[in-house]
């Protein structure tokens, strides 16, 4: 598997840059193209490590390549392929290929329909489109696309006083975790959406009018997406968005997912007539879009809940796992080719009660707060040179950390 | 009110080359045209950010070139015309437009969502900002050679305007052929440039009437 991933990675370095297209079968051709990003984070008092995902990169890594290879059938079919090459990574090449076929169903004047299968983008929000280097103004993710709470999809907190004893640790690649059984491997928590990992499942999208809509399912969920196929439980996730276009440069979107997120290995953990099935993750979300002359904002805000079973609000009711997430996100194009670009990013915990009896609420994680601003300059028109700088607070420890960093991202 | 009168008669006059000797370049080019992703989608962004046009388009045929007589001597007014690079369907039409010196370029947006034009490569930088659809922006060109345009918003539109020197120069129909008529008679370097290519050469005498021929091939 992993030799003909470098044979295919070799042909598409090599193939003569842009979206030139090779024949592959009569009439079908393959389109190359790629982003190869180059950072250094420096200076401050902190290192990048909150910006890390779950497979071990970090979109501050110094090297990062993104190879994308579609394969247009014809008019209406494609196969979009893509792969991303981060040597910090700790997982294989085979982790990072994704996968999915399209078919444009119909397209007419006032609407369109498009099915997708395969591992497919994340069908809630608005920041997938802008989460490749060179669309993104800064170099980050917001956190509430990647930054990792205590929670796991793979092992339990044993009740309330076990989940807050672990806050703060769930950003550690060796949380051992909770008391509540399960899985014993050493792993990041979970995500509230873990973007740069798509998930296995089918979507329909399309428009109607100046309505967008896209309808998903899937075998994982937005928290813990299966992207190499398997399912973890035997649920699936019911994800969508529909947005309104009221004019050009406004967009006004709501998002919705709902699924289970708990492994089938937890059962002997649940309580008992309980299945992993019966606790899911469900997370509403709001973005909006706005755009004139040099200036583009982005918001968005999402509000999500865990079941999880062994978690009460002191009186032995279940209580669920709150977060809420929210960014704004401005660019300005100063002059020509040179931007600034400003993020204001956090999460924050719903509260539990702490397990001593004394009915005392706690939030169940540390709240998280990051600025991450700087300016971008267009080098060449493929080649944006950025320097940002990160300023991380939280209500736990570390409380602050802040660095600052270049990242040069070329695309081709 | 008469002197005014004549005196711009008179500019006009001393401002406009009128060759009394002229004669005609004309020719073919030959071109391999290639299919082009108009934009790499991946992700579907819908109609009214991304539009409903074709994925693939062919680029890089005869028309996508322009050919121009370089080291014609004299002082060249501008065209009042503004020439058109128009934002259609998540592309730029033409893909490659060829604009006399000091001209000004109108960039009208047909489609139904914003674009950002911008250049920044060579030449003059400039960025339009945001408009919507049946609105333009105008920029003047004021520096030779290669002006790369893109978008802002959709990473995948690029045109190419190459800014020439004099108003010798055409961009062939799609049969490949040209034709520039008034050029002075002459030996000058006729250039043919291409996209994916660059500049092509070829040494022409150009007579005093009649015509002369000179082919390419991309």
């Amino acid at each position: 598997m992993r030799l003909r991933l470098i044979g295919w990675l070799v042909v598409a370095a090599f193939t003569p840059a842009g979206t030139a297209a090779a024949q592959t079968a009569p009439g079908a051709q393959v389109f190359f193209s790629g982003t190869l990003d180059l950072a250094y984070p420096f200076g401050g008092d902190g290192e990048p490590e909150v910006n890390r995902l779950i497979r071990g990169d970090n979109p501050f890594d110094n090297v990062r390549l993104r190879l994308f290879g579609d394969v247009v059938i014809n008019s209406r079919w494609t196969v979009f392929n893509q792969i991303l090459i981060d040597p910090s990574s700790r997982m294989g090449l085979e982790s990072f290929l994704r996968s999915y076929l399209r078919f444009d169903v119909f397209k007419k004047e006032r609407a369109d329909l498009t099915l997708q299968a395969g591992v497919v983008p994340t069908p809630f929000g608005a920041y997938s489109p802008r989460s490749y280097s060179d669309r993104n103004p800064l170099v980050s993710d917001p956190l509430m696309y990647h930054y990792f709470t205590t929670l796991r999809s793979n092992q339990l907190p044993a009740g309330n006083a076990d989940l807050l004893r672990h806050r703060g640790q769930g950003q550690s690649d060796d949380f051992t975790g909770f008391a509540g059984g399960g899985s014993a491997v050493k792993f990041n928590g979970m995500p509230m959406i873990y973007d740069p990992c798509w998930d296995v499942g089918v979507q329909a999208l399309g428009s109607a009018g100046r309505l967008e809509y896209v309808l998903a399912v899937s075998q994982g969920t937005l928290s813990a997406p299966r992207f190499k196929g398997g399912d973890n439980n035997h649920g699936k996730q019911i994800s969508g968005r529909l947005a309104f276009v009221p004019r050009p440069g406004i967009v006004l979107g709501a998002s919705y997912a709902r699924g289970p997120y708990l492994d089938s290995t937890l059962k002997p953990n649940l309580p008992a007539g309980h299945t992993a099935e019966d606790y899911n993750q469900q997370i509403y979300g709001f973005d909006a879009e706005y755009g004139v002359r040099h200036l583009a904002l982005h918001a968005e805000l999402a509000s999500n809940r865990w079941q999880s079973p062994k978690i009460t609000d002191g009186h032995g009711a279940a209580e669920d796992l709150k977060t809420l997430g929210w960014y704004v996100e401005g660019r300005y194009t100063v002059k020509p080719g040179l931007f600034a670009a400003l993020r204001y990013d956090r999460i924050d915990y719903g509260d539990i009660d702490d397990g001593t009896g004394t009915g005392r609420k706690v939030p169940w994680n540390y709240d998280v707060h990051l600025w991450e601003y700087g300016i971008g300059y267009y080098l060449t028109d493929r080649i944006i040179g950025k320097i940002v700088r990160q300023d991380y607070r939280s209500s736990g420890e570390p409380a602050s950390e802040h660095f600052w960093a270049v990242q040069v991202s070329a695309s081709f | 009110m008469r002197r005014r009168e004549i005196a711009i008669v008179l500019a006009a006059v001393v401002s406009t080359p009128l060759p009394l000797v002229a004669g005609t370049v004309t020719g073919t080019v030959l071109t391999k045209p290639a299919a082009r992703q108009k934009a790499p989608p991946r992700y579907y962004l819908g109609p009214y950010r991304a539009g409903r046009g074709p994925s693939v388009v062919e680029e890089g045929g005869p028309q996508d070139v322009v050919v121009f007589v370089d080291g014609v001597k004299g002082t060249f007014p501008v065209p009042a015309r503004h020439p058109q690079l128009v934002q259609k369907d998540e592309r730029f039409v033409p893909h490659v437009l060829a604009v006399q010196l000091g001209s000004t370029v109108e960039f009208p947006n047909e489609d139904d969502f914003y674009h950002n034009v911008f250049s920044v490569v060579s030449g003059d930088r400039f960025d339009l900002g945001r408009y919507a659809k049946g609105k333009s922006a105008r920029q003047t060109l004021t520096k030779p050679g290669i002006v790369v345009v893109r978008c802002e918003i959709h990473s995948g539109m690029k045109a190419y305007i190459l800014v020439v020197p004099n108003p010798y120069f055409a961009v062939p129909g799609g049969d490949g052929a040209f034709s520039i008529p008034d050029v002075p008679a002459g030996t000058y370097t006729v250039k043919a440039w291409h996209p994916d290519v660059g500049y092509q050469e070829r040494s022409v005498s150009v007579p005093a009437s009649g015509s002369a021929s000179v082919s390419f091939a991309f």
